[in-house]
């Protein structure tokens, strides 16, 4: 008797503390996915953290459109799902997880406009509690429109205090005033790096970034709808400033190596679901109909503005047609391999007026 | 070794119990003497350890503990019981002991409040969700008070306070198959899958100190062995006090099971 007394003297702490607690409810307040009639888009909504737009033809009415949001489980969306509003402005949606003191405020837009053949990158502005930045333009109806993206809300989570100046993509000085995209190849984390990710290059492309740090290359979306004439080449104005030792995925010195930067474009066909190139695509998607990339003889490191103009090739097979729809993805990043996380610390690409040349 | 561990304990004896004998230490050369030779015991405990740093009540974070494995079990010590009076009922004990307070735990967690860190000091805390590892390896230099009560012939019960002083911090882990939301429970998401991890690794801010108190019993097989069991519970938290990274306080909750010899 006694010692089963004892016995359960000394168990009760265990006993207390196995008790799971009942469990608490969903904080989960995220749009998942968007649908809107499939022949209305031009490609795959592009949802963020807390925004989503659609991409649609030029035909489509603004005015009444009803969008289908799939949410987070037990989460709610104001207004509700159906509801018939006027997006030729942007609208916003209120989505409440079913613990309601989570809740997040998404900014819907539907963007007619075709995609700019010219970008100044004159308009910047801080994002996601004014960690880093994000380059925009105005669309027709005023409102901002995002076309170009970079892996900096990927870098958030190893970035610590930095500032937004360190963060892969930020801003410089531009070539006649305003501003440039400025790249430039950091270290990442340890922990990143335990999972091959230990520097991160900085780039900025035409597409969209999905959060997913550790999948990198599969958060990364490149490419916009583009239609019309076939483009001649790509001209820009660039700084190019090498680091110094390059390192692979396993954090390893490459003897020997030299950093170098990439700006390349590619026109790809166009298709309903996963319309974007990853970013490991290696040049070799299917899909691709013309490249257009620097030469390794216009690599040049320097430290003033320097012009840069390099022709659209076509793939070998493919023809272009202007009356069809296809994707352009235009991509630059300040180390040349970046995707395969290999590059040099501290090498630095600036770029201003990137422009498609037509004949 | 019999003689060295005697003195050892008087030390200690010394140091701390005869603070509240300060009369007795004032008299003659022969009582100073004779009260660690009369109505005294010295002890040499070998000591198995279960337990761990354990929040009070498992917070609603944690969904499963889906494994926890202690280790570093074995603690040693030496203790000296001076018994009040001659009949031997009543006594005080004070001991030396070196122990770990170890495990490793694995467990599901819904929204767990965590900071994963890097080595170049960059810091992120968010709200994870997903299955997170714990490594916790402390030892402590503990000095362990207790009233010890004979109850019969066979059985002691003893209980009072310790105080630890931690010699060797570890506390780390990691987190892994889930999704870290950044910041807040609605903040951008990392999405860990694969072979992907956190780290965290929080040793530095393991208190050093420690409060708490033990109670137990022991058994005597003969003159010279025994078996002990009790219990030990902080009153101080694991981590020092503005420790924010995890959302939960932690306690050092642990059973001893000991095998005493008696000199």
């Amino acid at each position: 008797m006694k010692k089963q007394h004892l016995l359960a003297f000394f168990l009760a702490p265990f006993l207390l503390t196995s008790c799971i607690k009942e469990e608490e409810e969903d904080t989960n307040a995220d749009i998942l996915e968007a649908y809107i009639p499939q022949e209305y888009l031009k490609t795959d909504p592009i949802i963020t953290n807390n925004s989503v737009e659609f991409r649609v033809k030029s035909n489509v009415d603004l005015k009444n459109q009803s969008p289908i949001f799939i949410l987070s489980e037990n989460a709610t969306i104001d207004p509700v799902n159906g509801t018939v509003r006027d997006y030729t402005n942007a609208q916003t949606a209120v989505v409440t997880a079913q613990d309601s003191r989570w809740k997040k405020t998404y900014t819907i837009t539907f963007n007619v406009d075709e995609l700019s053949t010219k970008y100044a990158f004159d308009h910047a502005e801080l994002t996601d509690k004014d960690r880093y930045y994000r380059f925009y333009t105005t669309g027709s109806n005023g409102d901002k429109i995002y076309d170009w993206a970079s892996g900096n809300s990927g870098y958030v989570t190893v970035a610590g205090s930095k500032s937004p100046d360190e963060y892969p993509t930020t801003i410089a000085e531009g070539r006649s005033g305003g501003l440039a995209a400025k790249m430039q190849t950091v270290y990442t984390s340890s922990f990143a790096a335990a999972t091959g990710n230990p520097i991160a290059a900085g780039n900025l492309f035409l597409g969209s970034f999905k959060t997913n740090l550790l999948n990198t290359l599969k958060s990364t979306k490149m490419g916009l709808p583009y239609s019309g004439d076939l483009p001649k080449s790509v001209r820009t104005y660039y700084k190019y400033k090498a680091g110094g030792e390059v390192r692979d995925q396993d954090f390893d010195v490459v003897p020997g190596a030299k950093d170098t930067f990439d700006i390349y474009a590619i026109i790809f066909e166009s298709r309903d679901k996963e319309n974007y190139l990853y970013g490991d695509h290696d040049f070799q998607d299917p899909r691709n109909v013309a490249i257009a990339r620097v030469s390794p003889s216009q690599r040049i490191e320097t430290s003033t503005w320097k012009e840069l103009q390099f022709d659209f090739e076509m793939v070998s097979g493919k023809t272009y047609d202007p009356e069809k729809e296809y994707v352009l993805a235009i991509v630059m990043s300040s180390s040349i391999d970046g995707a395969r996380f290999t590059g040099a610390i501290g090498s630095t690409l600036i770029v201003d007026e990137i422009e498609l040349i037509f004949n | 070794m019999k003689n060295k561990l005697k003195v050892f304990t008087t030390t200690v004896l010394f140091s701390t119990c005869l603070i509240s004998n300060a009369q007795e230490s004032e008299k003659s050369e022969s009582k100073f003497k004779s009260f660690f030779t009369d109505n005294i015991e010295y002890q040499a405990k070998l000591q198995l350890t279960l337990g761990g740093a354990s929040p009070l009540g498992i917070p609603a974070q944690i969904r499963k503990i889906e494994s926890f494995k202690p280790t570093n079990v074995v603690g040693l010590e030496a203790n000296a019981t001076k018994w009040l009076n001659d009949e031997q009922k009543y006594g005080i004990r004070v001991g030396l002991k070196i122990e770990s307070r170890a495990m490793k735990t694995q467990a599901e967690v819904k929204n767990y409040f965590t900071q994963i860190e890097d080595d170049s000091g960059a810091r992120t805390t968010g709200y994870f969700t997903g299955h997170v590892v714990t490594r916790a390896n402390n030892s402590y230099l503990t000095l362990p008070v207790s009233f010890v009560w004979n109850i019969s012939e066979k059985w002691n019960f003893y209980g009072g306070f310790y105080i630890s002083a931690a010699v060797n911090k570890s506390f780390d882990g990691y987190i892994y198959d889930g999704v870290f939301r950044e910041g807040t429970p609605i903040g951008e998401t990392a999405t860990f899958e694969g072979t992907a991890i956190g780290i965290y690794d929080f040793s530095e801010d393991i208190r050093s100190f420690q409060f708490g108190e033990q109670i137990g019993f022991e058994y005597k097989i003969n003159p010279q062995f025994s078996i002990s069991l009790d219990g030990s519970f902080a009153n101080t938290s694991v981590f020092q006090k503005d420790f924010e990274a995890i959302s939960f306080k932690m306690y050092n909750i642990f059973g001893n099971l000991g095998f005493a010899y008696k000199f």
